[in-house]
């Protein structure tokens, strides 16, 4: 294997070099959109193994990063106001609000539970049937069917103490708006695995053909990046830019049908606020009329809090792919993971823990 | 968020599997993967199972690597560990 990835290093170092030669660019961005792919990449060292030509920038693709601050505070609010249990994923827990964070708040004594599974929040209410259960549903398609099981595992249970609350949000849109966005000049996506197992490639398929920019779904290994890598240069070194799947044994074209029809059977598309990228049009999912009953925005109602993001911090302009951890003031000073002043600090996906876990010094 | 890891399925009730992974056993839903199968391989997230692993496809890749990186000296005695490495993708 070692000489392998010696090969394809020297096939990527000759490709680029050409390309460079031919003036197709002087520094190829490729964005990353998945938090797996951006602990992987910082972890394996993969930017100082490629020429320096080639810029392995993080994007939007850690779904606590793009929680903007408004929904941590109204599931704050929420469970200030009304007695209710809230289970969500570990990461969600250190995220700061504008006053507070989940974790702060389970110090004074509010009910907050850390789930691994979705279905741990609905065992517990099946289980608490004189309780109050709130799933704080998060993540991107690879998450969002999990939660589309669950409630309809309550509907057919006809559970009445079971809730979500969610901020689930869809890709493609996101990358849209991205892509439209002129200051941000990308020429190759590393496309995440997990969400594509879900969705497959056709969902991206309008964005090589509309921007010309090679789109690659990468596995997690270092040897699979590097294989993604390389598929992009040579995209471009061929003018042929289409989606390519690098990760073959776990995403299909057709991705998961059964999971991705889930979704639209119990969500529907909603306008959605995203840290750093703002409101894109039909990027969340919020539950069907069928599912209301279920929807804690609507039976927990809260007046919508008055946010404001840290002073200085710039987490923004990270998931944008802007600007480098390292460009932050308080990168590393005043935000650290033990102390973390943004978004992209307290997940342990986020690029300025990858940055600050895997690469400071360098 | 995303994370996802390979496990072997060893039993099948319902819609829940006894799955191993890293010589843990563990109880996962299979509702996302309805023909799964006894002894196939699957991509466990968050206590779902959300994709049954192909392993002809992943010779695919494979043929990738053999088109262009063949080591002449290497490749063959390698393959071995090469779908080693493949079996455990993305194990962080």
């Amino acid at each position: 294997m070692k000489k392998q990835v010696e090969s394809i290093l020297e096939e990527i170092k000759d490709l680029n070099k050409n390309l460079v030669f031919k003036k197709k660019y002087k520094t190829l961005k490729i964005m990353e959109v998945c938090g797996t792919h951006t602990m992987a990449i910082a972890k394996h060292g993969i930017r100082q193994l490629i020429p320096a030509s080639i810029d392995l920038i993080s994007g939007p693709g850690c779904p606590v990063c793009v929680t903007p601050i408004r929904e941590i505070d109204k599931i704050i609010e929420i469970i200030k106001k009304y007695d209710a249990t809230v289970f969500t994923f570990g990461d969600m827990m250190r995220v700061p609000g504008t006053n507070s964070s989940l974790l702060a708040e389970k110090a004074r004594g509010k009910k907050i539970k850390i789930c691994y599974s979705p279905t741990d929040a609905l065992d517990f209410a099946e289980s608490n049937p004189d309780k109050k259960i709130i799933f704080l549903a998060i993540g991107f398609e690879t998450t969002i069917p999990l939660t589309a099981v669950i409630v309809k595992r309550a509907f057919e249970k006809k559970l009445n103490n079971f809730f979500v609350y969610s901020t689930h949000k869809t890709l493609p849109q996101a990358l849209n708006a991205l892509l439209s966005d002129s200051c941000i000049n990308i020429g190759g996506f590393l496309m995440p695995g997990h969400v594509s197992a879900i969705t497959g490639s056709s969902m991206y398929e309008g964005i090589p053909q509309k921007y010309g920019i090679a789109c690659v779904i990468s596995g997690f290994e270092p040897e699979n990046i590097l294989l993604s890598i390389h598929a992009i240069l040579r995209q471009i070194t061929g003018n042929d830019f289409r989606v390519e799947i690098m990760y073959k044994s776990v995403v299909r074209p057709e991705g998961n049908p059964v999971a991705f029809s889930l979704i639209f059977d119990v969500f529907e598309p909603a306008d959605s606020e995203w840290r750093g990228l703002g409101l894109i049009l039909g990027s969340g999912l919020e539950l069907k009329k069928k599912f209301e009953g279920f929807d804690a925005k609507k039976i927990f109602p809260v007046a919508n809090p008055v946010s404001c993001e840290p002073p200085g911090c710039r987490c923004g302009d990270v998931i944008k792919g802007i600007i480098k951890p390292f460009d932050c003031k308080k990168f590393g000073k005043s935000c650290t993971p033990e102390n973390p002043v943004g978004a992209c600090m307290v997940s342990s996906e986020g690029t300025c823990a990858a940055y600050f876990k895997y690469m400071a010094g360098i | 968020m995303c994370l996802a890891i390979p496990a072997v399925v060893k039993k099948i009730n319902r819609n829940i599997a006894e799955i191993e992974s890293l010589g843990v056993l563990k109880k996962i839903d299979i509702s996302l993967v309805p023909d799964v199968r006894k002894g196939d391989y699957v991509i466990v997230h968050a206590g779902f199972a959300i994709q049954v692993i192909d392993k002809e496809e992943a010779l695919i890749t494979e043929d990738y690597w053999k088109q262009y990186f063949t080591d002449e000296a290497g490749f063959e005695d390698n393959e071995e560990e090469y779908f080693e490495a493949g079996d455990n993708e993305d194990v962080q």
